[in-house]
């Protein structure tokens, strides 16, 4: 078959016209689709994370907010055995009278120390040192056992017991506790 | 066999070059191509509009969390904060060195040979290995006058004993002697003159005590 100068012409120009219809084809029409079907990939991709954190805040925000109501109560139980004013003013009364309904008259009573607590913020620690001259260790052992049960927030540093070598039957004692209270 | 005369052939022949034409050949095959693309296009144009879909739905699902994850995120402060000082009130409370129990086992393991002159002790926060919770070490001293035969057997046993009663209950006790000295009084023990000996024992348990204190009710020595 042999083609004539027209027929060579027009084979040329459809096979420019097809290139160029392929060209803009692809880069026209199905590029710029491509890329919007990457980028909506990708953004598919960034939002699943943040949509999973979201997801595990509020699971993580809801057990949270679920255990607060009994710390809340915790926290109030134990704000109601801290009375109002301030604690020179009430505690040394305190000790007197929880030592006298264990038989123990003479209690001496005074504030040694005051810091903010180290890890409890709005609440300071007091030390206090008690002083008994004269009471029957084992007296003292029962009054001592029934302070740390019945006292959650005082904790008893040192405690010192000597005889007395002219009462040998009473002993001398000394305590170093520290109590805690509102800021 | 019959004469056959065409008398067409003019025409057949530009029929023939018409089907031949290449640039209606060409058109045919343009126009196949063009239909192949615009199918890819309208499945692509699919695809894309079907995942367009999903990204409108999680961006209205994240709409939907984002406010609350932030609602949450600004109460969760306040509502850690609760938490933790409810865990600190009863980490402090339960972590407390229990005198009462210390004392009551002190004046059990006291045998009738030997006088308390002095008992004291006093109690501080270890800080543990980073990531342990810091323990309570205690240190008491215990001063007496031991009596017997051999007053300083005596001591030593009461030496042991408190080593080995607070080593039950503590991750570490030691008992040490600070002092061990011959005196040169004598008392008097089932109708007998004993010798005696001064003694101050320095006992060092750490480790959580796990008894809560109770009352004592141990006859006197």
């Amino acid at each position: 078959m042999k083609f004539g100068k027209e027929e060579i012409q027009k084979i040329v120009l459809g096979g420019l016209v097809g290139v160029g219809v392929i060209y803009s084809y692809f880069d026209l029409l199905l590029g710029p689709l491509k890329t919007r079907h990457a980028n909506t990939l990708k953004s598919i991709a960034a939002l699943q994370p943040e949509i999973s954190r979201a997801k595990g805040l509020i699971a993580k925000g809801n057990t949270i907010r679920d255990q607060a109501p009994q710390a809340e109560a915790t926290i109030a139980q134990i704000d109601a055995m801290i009375p109002e004013g301030a604690p020179v003013a009430w505690f040394p009364t305190r000790m007197t009278e929880f030592f006298k309904t264990h038989g123990i008259d003479k209690v001496s009573t005074r504030m040694t120390g005051e810091a903010p607590h180290p890890s409890l913020s709005g609440y300071r620690r007091i030390t206090w040192n008690i002083e008994i001259p004269k009471v029957e260790c084992l007296r003292f052992g029962a009054a001592l056992a029934a302070l740390e049960n019945t006292e959650p927030l005082i904790s008893v540093e040192t405690c010192n017991i000597d005889t007395q070598r002219e009462e040998p039957d009473v002993q001398r004692v000394s305590i170093t506790l520290s109590n805690i209270v509102k800021q | 066999m019959p004469l056959h005369l065409n008398l067409y052939h003019e025409i057949d022949r530009q029929k023939a070059a018409s089907r031949r034409d290449p640039l209606k050949i060409a058109a045919y095959i343009l126009g196949f191509i063009v239909a192949i693309f615009v199918a890819m296009y309208v499945i692509e144009l699919g695809k894309n509009a079907s995942i367009q879909g999903d990204l409108a739905k999680l961006k209205a699902e994240f709409d939907g969390l984002d406010p609350k994850a932030k609602e949450v995120e600004r109460s969760e402060k306040a509502l850690k904060q609760t938490l933790d000082t409810s865990a600190q009130f009863v980490k402090s409370i339960e972590g407390r060195f229990y005198w009462a129990p210390t004392l009551q086992e002190v004046i059990k393991i006291v045998p009738r040979e030997v006088q308390i002159t002095r008992f004291g002790g006093n109690v501080t926060t270890v800080a543990g290995a980073p990531g342990t919770e810091p323990t309570k070490k205690a240190v008491i001293t215990v001063d007496g006058i031991a009596c017997g035969a051999d007053p300083r057997r005596v001591a030593e046993d009461l030496r042991q004993t408190l080593a080995e009663t607070f080593g039950k209950k503590y991750k570490t006790s030691t008992a040490s002697f600070r002092q061990l000295d011959d005196s040169t009084d004598t008392v008097a023990l089932d109708g007998r003159n004993l010798p005696t000996a001064t003694f101050g024992i320095t006992l060092t348990v750490e480790g959580a005590n796990d008894a809560a204190a109770t009352a004592t009710n141990t006859t006197p020595r």
